[in-house]
């Protein structure tokens, strides 16, 4: 059963600490503040010496449904540790692929409401074509290879949804 | 002898009878398959979807195949396609 809030998989603020942990990979139920994270993601503190150029990206809760009716909330479901470790495997490629320094990744689940954001990704690296490509591709991966299923609440009910074909032609990019 | 095998339903599969499923398997050890095919025995509502390729396995976090084994105590969960984040 997927877990409720008070299960979250949110790790300890210890782990989120870029110094002891540059590639920070979390979930959370609560409310998503880019702007906080991408605060302690920049302090000159957390940056590694090597850091020349950070890429980030929001994405956020839409207002339309994909059968065009006016969106509710959107209710994102997860399992266990699997959802995490997807999204692990996703960065820890972006890794090996392109020369970045750090990383951090927060995905929302559970009801989100339009408007709110779903997911932050934010990469560091010496130069910022691999700080841009990373991002782009560990957003790619995480549309369409996390472990999430996703349902649109509207007036008319609920509907599950899954990658559109851009998802897919966007991860085949890669 | 027969023991109670608990399954968990993600995604689209819950709709029909909820997330989680109390399964009884026949001896204390079946295959994935086997587990397919007693839930679309027993919910045929299931059945189409659970007996489907696109329906994956999981087993201790890990993905498994049909041959991999069940025991009493384990917790399996059926995959339907992920919608990705």
């Amino acid at each position: 059963m997927p877990p409720r809030c008070g299960q979250a998989i949110v790790r300890p603020f210890s782990r989120r600490c870029p110094v002891a942990d540059p590639f920070d990979v979390r979930l959370s139920c609560e409310p998503l503040d880019p702007i906080a994270e991408m605060a302690r993601f920049s302090l000159p503190s957390s940056q590694g010496a090597e850091d020349g150029a950070i890429a980030s990206f929001v994405g956020i809760c839409r207002g339309g449904a994909h059968d065009g009716e006016r969106l509710v909330a959107l209710v994102l479901e997860i399992y266990r540790g699997m959802t995490l470790r997807s999204m692990e495997e996703i960065v820890a490629t972006a890794r090996e692929r392109f020369a970045i320094g750090r990383a951090c990744v927060v995905h929302r689940h559970g009801r989100i409401l339009p408007g709110e954001p779903i997911v932050l990704v934010a990469v560091a690296a010496a130069h910022r074509r691999a700080a841009i490509s990373a991002m782009d591709y560990i957003m790619d991966r995480l549309k369409s290879d996390a472990v999430f299923w996703k349902r649109e609440e509207t007036a008319l009910g609920s509907r599950w949804i899954e990658p559109t074909d851009t998802d897919y032609s966007d991860k085949a990019r890669w | 002898m027969s023991v109670s095998v608990t399954v968990d339903l993600c995604g689209r599969l819950a709709d029909a009878h909820g997330p989680v499923l109390d399964v009884e398997i026949e001896g204390e050890v079946c295959t994935v398959g086997d587990l397919r095919r007693r839930i679309a025995q027993e919910w045929p509502g299931l059945a189409d979807a659970i007996l489907g390729p696109r329906v994956r396995a999981c087993l201790a976090e890990t993905m498994v195949d049909d041959a991999a084994p069940v025991r009493a105590g384990d917790r399996p969960a059926f995959f339907p396609p992920v919608s990705g984040g």
